[in-house]
């Protein structure tokens, strides 16, 4: 498995299995075919992408995340393999059981390890608050009650785009980057999760009512900074180019348990981490932590696809 | 730091070539030749020459999983080989058709496949 990401972004596009490989034809002639091994993610960018059921099929066979996207880069629906894994209905059984103490446990981890991050990030491009962020990550406490996220996040994005900067879904201008690098990152960290056979309905804060892969946007938390770092170096609309280098944000090695493990990668070890911690039914969870060489490895990956 | 060399590194990639030689005399060895075929089809192989085949790997550590393939499909006669070169070996291929100079293979050392 190459950990590609395949997007399909032209109008008109129709997707069907031709034996080993994905299929592009626009209108009726092929404009590609991609090895079925050889991509971790299908996004659906295009709003009008017409896709045979055979291939839905071997693709969530594949554990091969499918999303679709509306128009600010949102993903609004995710293929989701039934069975992805033979453990499930046990993994199901013990992730139903995770205690509140435990819920809450994890919970303060990924919230300490997100706010520090975004202190890495501040700290790297000389921005204000990095000592008040890094003062609050210490401070999170189980379940973090006093929503210490939100007041870190309130700094933050100051800081880091400045006064007038809104973070919003539907907004313009860095915004449309930043749903772009975050869909990515999700698509990451569900393969992730099935590939440990764990439920991405089944979070910890982020309630499952209004989110069915609610899981994995709290294990996504800590690395949002990631994308931020790097969106920070971009300017302008969602070119192929800036795709590209937001796709790429998967190569960057994060530190696992002291091993380098690339982003796109680091997810499945922390899922698998996770079922170990929900059998023995252990309240902390190991998160990998961001390269503190923000400026570097943001520079790094920014020149590598400008001069293809 | 070298962030995108460990992943999708041109050195660590790999691809498998696979090269045939079958017997088509009688009806069988072509059903045979042909099962072949559309067995490397499947398995996403593509086609460079009528008898030469290639796919990209992640990596040497997936090598032993579709040698273990290949070899379960081997037509009953005729000559297999199989040979792995890395992505930068396989990037400088010099190539002639008609005897004027193909252009340079894309690189698949990519992350993101648009289209």
């Amino acid at each position: 498995m190459i950990p590609q990401v395949l997007e399909v972004a032209a109008r008109g596009s129709f997707l069907h299995k031709s034996l080993g490989f994905l299929e592009i034809k626009r209108q009726g002639t092929i404009v590609g075919q991609v090895d079925l091994d050889q991509f971790q993610t299908l996004l659906i960018t295009s709003p009008s992408v017409t896709l045979s059921s055979p291939l839905l099929s071997d693709l969530a066979n594949r554990h091969i995340v499918v999303i679709l996207c509306d128009s600010h880069y949102v993903p609004n629906a995710i293929l989701q393999p039934l069975a992805s894994h033979n453990q499930e209905g046990d993994r199901l059984q013990d992730q139903i059981n995770m205690t509140e103490p435990m819920r809450k446990n994890y919970w303060k981890q990924i919230v300490a390890a997100k706010l520090r991050h975004q202190a890495i990030v501040l700290d790297s491009y000389q921005k204000k608050n990095v000592a008040r962020l890094h003062k609050l990550s210490s401070d999170v406490h189980s379940g973090d009650p006093d929503n210490k996220e939100a007041q870190g996040a309130r700094l933050y994005w100051q800081s880091l785009y400045g006064e007038a900067f809104r973070r919003q879904q539907k907004g313009s201008g860095k915004n449309v980057l930043l749903n772009y690098g975050y869909t990515v990152l999700r698509s990451a960290v569900i393969r992730g999760l099935y590939s440990a056979g764990l439920n991405p309905a089944i979070g910890l804060l982020h309630s499952p009512n209004r989110n069915p892969f609610c899981l994995a946007d709290d294990l996504m938390e800590p690395y949002r900074p990631m994308i931020d770092a790097l969106v920070y170096q971009l300017e302008g609309n969602l070119t192929p180019e800036i795709k590209a280098i937001l796709s790429k944000s998967l190569t960057i090695d994060t530190l696992y348990k002291e091993e380098k493990v690339p982003l796109g990668k680091v997810f499945q070890n922390i899922a698998w981490d996770m079922v170990t911690s929900l059998k023995s039914k252990s309240k902390s969870l190991n998160l990998a932590d961001m390269p503190v060489e923000v400026s570097e490895w943001t520079r790094e990956i920014i020149t590598s696809v400008g001069t293809r | 730091m070298d962030t995108g060399d460990y992943y999708l590194s041109g050195y660590k990639m790999m691809w498998m070539m696979v090269l045939f030689d079958l017997p088509v005399m009688t009806d069988f060895e072509r059903s045979e030749a042909n099962r072949f075929r559309v067995f490397l089809k499947k398995q996403g192989f593509t086609m460079a020459q009528y008898s030469v085949y290639y796919k990209s790997l992640s990596g040497k550590e997936m090598i032993p999983k579709y040698e273990k393939r290949v070899k379960e499909a081997l037509p009953q006669h005729g000559q297999v080989d199989i040979l792995y070169v890395t992505d930068k070996q396989f990037e400088n291929i010099v190539s002639y058709y008609c005897r004027k100079k193909g252009k340079k293979r894309d690189d698949n050392n990519r992350q993101l496949l648009l289209y």
